[in-house]
């Protein structure tokens, strides 16, 4: 599990970051590339991001099948605007 | 006279009512069985939790077995930093993977992620039949029960619990949508390393609770014991309390993420964009307007399965 700061991607909105958050969305890095995060959605649909956070398209990775999944990222320090507190330890 | 009928009245009713097991779940003589019908992280993050909390109580991943309706590319990067790697299945798996195991007296199995009018969310559907089938296909089970935390679990109400193995069934929502609202941990689930790795997410209400309630129990009805019924009567009642307190934050931001929607579908934004509002808009109505209605099934056996 990888852990990216808020500022990170920073062309990604917060929207999509907050729905990431939340595990609505699922963000990956992808095996073997520096630069290159896979966005699944909770319609399966995929998105490849640049480093920046923008919509980006590479040849290689056609479906979700072709894309080599590695870490998920989540953005820890981007506050949720409607989270509950809860205890638990 | 009439005291005698009565007597006689009793003492037939007695013998006609067949004996209910009673049943003490240990750390090692229940299976637990987590179902999701779902491609979300959150409702994989509805299990890491689950298991935590069976840790926390010595439940080794021995006798946890998962049936996640998720290609195992996209599922493992959730799992592998919680170190959970043992008993990953596919649902379409259930009923044969369950009638390998052995040596359990208790079953509890607990579904997350979607469901249906139809069943739960699975490829193929899990219908009421074969899941209460699976459920009697376990070797050498006594008693157990079935928790549903997917949406429409009220289809899998009214089934035979009581005959062959007695079993409870408990659902988080009735002919309707089950609620998950966004919750932050006050300490993060811990990843195999001792790091904090799961801050939050978007819990599954009910099952939140359950398991809430399993880490901590308490005698909600007095009787002495801690049994699936408390469990059922808190998670409820505390999933219901959690759902107001959301409300109080959403009902304000709906009409912001209305207009937001439309000036974005005007401005031509990305799909991506209009999506992601669309998706969160969505959520936060069924959260202020849902009313889940838990129910519980063979309520008299309840009181008998203890923690």
């Amino acid at each position: 599990m990888k852990t990216a700061r808020k500022v990170d991607l920073s062309r990604l909105p917060v929207e999509v970051k907050q729905l990431i958050n939340a595990g609505v969305y699922a963000l990956y890095t992808i095996r073997g590339e520096d630069a290159l995060y896979a966005l699944v959605t909770d319609k399966r649909e995929f998105y490849l991001l640049s480093a920046a956070g923008d919509v980006t398209k590479d040849a290689r990775f056609k479906d979700l099948n072709s894309i080599p999944f590695g870490e998920v990222v989540t953005f820890p320090d981007l506050p949720s605007t409607s989270s509950i507190k809860v205890n638990y330890a | 006279m009439l005291h005698s009928r009565i007597s006689r009245l009793l003492r037939a009713s007695k013998s006609t009512t067949p004996d209910l097991p009673a049943s003490s779940v240990s750390k090692t003589n229940t299976c637990w069985i987590f179902i999701s019908g779902a491609t979300e992280g959150r409702h994989v993050n509805d299990i890491i939790f689950a298991i935590d909390v069976l840790r926390k109580r010595g439940v080794t991943d021995d006798h946890v077995y998962l049936f996640v309706d998720m290609d195992p590319a996209q599922l493992t990067p959730f799992l592998s930093p919680f170190g959970i790697t043992k008993n990953i299945h596919s649902p379409a798996t259930l009923a044969g993977e369950l009638a390998k195991l052995t040596g359990y007296e208790n079953a509890i199995i607990v579904v997350t992620g979607h469901g249906t009018p139809t069943g739960i969310a699975t490829k193929p559907a899990i219908t009421p039949h074969l899941l209460l089938q699976s459920f009697r296909g376990l070797k050498g089970i006594k008693t157990g029960a079935i928790i549903l935390g997917q949406c429409y679990a009220g289809i899998f109400n009214f089934a035979d619990a009581e005959k062959a193995t007695p079993l409870v069934f408990i659902g988080a929502a009735n002919l309707d949508l089950s609620l998950s609202i966004d919750i932050t941990l006050k300490q993060p689930i811990k990843d195999k390393s001792g790091a904090d790795a799961l801050p939050g997410w978007r819990a599954n209400s009910f099952l939140l609770h359950l398991f809430f309630w399993l880490h901590s129990p308490t005698d909600i009805d007095g009787d002495g014991h801690f049994s699936l019924m408390d469990a059922y009567k808190y998670s409820g009642a505390a999933a219901a309390a959690q759902v107001r307190e959301a409300r109080a934050m959403l009902h304000l931001g709906v009409g912001q993420k209305q207009a937001a929607l439309q000036q974005l579908q005007a401005q031509g934004a990305p799909k991506l964009m209009l999506d992601t509002i669309a998706t969160s808009l969505k959520s936060d109505v069924d959260n202020l307007y849902v009313n889940p209605e838990p129910w519980i099934l063979h309520a008299r056996l309840a009181p008998r399965i203890r923690f």
